[in-house]
């Protein structure tokens, strides 16, 4: 923790100077609060805001971690077949590139065709975003696996699904959760832009209201619940990485 | 009736005009618990012949008999690739458990008997270090006891100190008689010709790409699995070896002038896991003499 904190409080310190010179700013210049609201306005609107806040945040927490398990449980299967084989790689990987071409602002309307105004539309939308930068970078670790461990393990009659998950899986690990960190800090921003599209509720529609109503002051407490949900998120992929993945394995060579 | 026993095996990568031939009709046998060490030129072959001999590959034509029947040896021949291939994420005790693992043996029982081994030879405060926290010297030890501890009839190593600076080289070598146990079969691939008298029983030679056998040395008795290696009849079979060597390699000037190497390193790999030697980036070039 320790640690943690030495190498921490730079970000801290700049943070805080950073809200400090913007209340300072607001406050001597006199700007209108609807085009800049300081720092301890947001903060006291979403005090006084927070039933309806938390609801729409746990709105789109839940679809967004939902999206994000279930890309990940599509892209796991997806990049262990594209990397065996060479023929569905030039199969699949070309759609995955145009599941990715495709802007949200298309696809999204799409979705709340489809699978209507529910969660469910925006559970899809964050997987299928999710799962692109997953497959591509698992499947190169997979690539990228050491062939003589697979004859070694093949000689002493390990199965094909035994040197998968145990030799080449294993050690496609850390690949696996460079992808995962990636999809992971576009997860809540694509739940809550999905949301803006069309839905019943979540921080879409709450910033959707902030922003008809004039409510900058929420606008800005809503980016702030998006931008500290995903930095928790990164954290606890972070720790599943650490848990999963002995440290002597980072910044191995051979 | 041998325990391994290759029979006129041929095998060929690739097809049409970039056909290359790895392996040319040969025929090995091996028997229980003898040693056979097989010496090339870097790239003749070795290593494809050697993943025929575990049932890791199959012969384009021919056979690879195990205890005199048709059908693979994959699973009875204990592989110790090039480099060790220990795995970086397990620790050394998980790593020589890897075998009995794969035999579903139990998690706590495989650690067990892997501990007792690396006790045995004195390697037990190791047991918890991961491969990169090891010498290189200490990587080539795991990776062996990994291979014994399968309690497979027969190992096949395959240039299994290359890495390794002289020194280290020769007391891995001399650890390595200790370590192997005497009714274990092993084919032994290399390059260095001390080591092939060191280690084996009987030394094939072999020619440059494509392999086919040049010669076959009996190493005498007394300079078999002994450690002396100034003795007059360990340096006269190094240097029966060495001429058999030469007259593979002269013999094969003529097709190595045509071969060379082109493509991507990074095109072969994922396609063919099982396949080390780069035969598929080897062209044979218009031959203009």
């Amino acid at each position: 923790m320790s640690g943690a904190l030495r190498r921490g409080w730079p970000a801290a310190v700049a943070l805080v100077g950073l809200c400090a010179i913007w209340e300072l700013v607001v406050r001597l210049s006199g700007v209108d609060p609807h085009v800049l609201p300081a720092p301890s306005e947001i903060a006291l609107s979403a005090w006084s805001d927070r039933a309806s806040l938390l609801q729409s945040t746990w709105t789109t927490a839940w679809e967004g971690m939902a999206g994000f398990v279930l890309g990940i449980a599509v892209a796991l299967p997806f990049s262990a077949s594209v990397a065996a084989s060479r023929t569905l790689d030039r199969a699949v990987m070309p759609l995955l590139i145009i599941s990715q071409a495709i802007p949200l602002i298309a696809i999204g309307p799409l979705f709340l065709i489809w699978f209507g105004f529910g969660s469910l539309s925006k559970v899809l939308i964050v997987a299928v975003l999710a799962v692109f930068p997953i497959v591509v970078a698992a499947a190169r670790g997979l690539r990228d696996a050491d062939p003589a461990q697979q004859r070694m393990a093949a000689s002493l009659g390990a199965s094909r699904w035994w040197i998968l998950v145990h030799v080449t899986g294993a050690g496609a690990a850390p690949s696996l959760f460079s992808g995962i960190r990636i999809s992971a800090a576009y997860v809540l921003g694509s739940a809550a832009t999905a949301e803006y599209l069309g839905s019943r509720g979540g921080l879409g529609i709450y910033l959707m209201a902030a922003q008809s109503g004039f409510r900058t002051d929420l606008v800005f407490a809503a980016a702030a619940v998006l931008t500290v949900g995903t930095l928790l998120l990164l954290w606890l992929v972070g720790v599943a990485e650490r848990l999963l993945i002995p440290s002597t394995r980072r910044g191995m060579t051979q | 009736m041998s325990l391994i026993e290759a029979q006129e095996v041929v095998r060929t990568f690739g097809s049409g005009a970039r056909q290359v031939q790895a392996v040319e009709r040969i025929s090995l046998s091996v028997e229980a618990g003898e040693h056979v060490s097989v010496v090339g030129p870097s790239g003749c072959g070795k290593s494809t012949l050697l993943d025929m001999l575990c049932g890791l590959d199959s012969p384009t034509s021919g056979r690879v008999l195990w205890e005199g029947r048709a059908g693979s040896p994959r699973g009875r021949v204990a592989a110790l690739p090039q480099g060790g291939a220990l795995l970086g994420w397990r620790t050394v005790i998980d790593n020589v458990a890897v075998a009995a693992r794969i035999a579903g043996i139990s998690r706590k029982e495989s650690r067990a008997r892997a501990l007792s081994l690396l006790t045995e030879f004195g390697l037990d405060r190791f047991a918890n270090h991961y491969p990169a926290q090891l010498s290189g010297g200490m990587r080539a030890r795991v990776a062996f006891l990994r291979t014994v501890l399968a309690g497979r009839p027969a190992i096949a190593l395959d240039e299994p100190f290359a890495a390794l600076d002289a020194l280290t080289r020769e007391e891995v070598q001399e650890w390595l008689l200790e370590a192997l146990p005497d009714q274990t079969a092993m084919v032994l691939v290399t390059h260095d010709i001390a080591e092939s008298v060191l280690l084996g029983d009987r030394v094939v030679v072999l020619s440059s790409a494509p392999a086919r056998i040049v010669g076959e040395v009996t190493v005498p008795e007394g300079v078999a699995r002994a450690e002396d290696r100034s003795s007059p009849e360990f340096v006269r079979t190094v240097q029966r070896i060495r001429d058999l060597l030469r007259t593979g390699r002269r013999a094969s000037d003529a097709v190595d002038s045509n071969l060379y190497a082109t493509g991507r390193s990074q095109s072969v790999r994922g396609s063919q896991p099982f396949e080390r030697i780069r035969y598929e980036r080897i062209h044979r070039g218009n031959s203009r003499g």
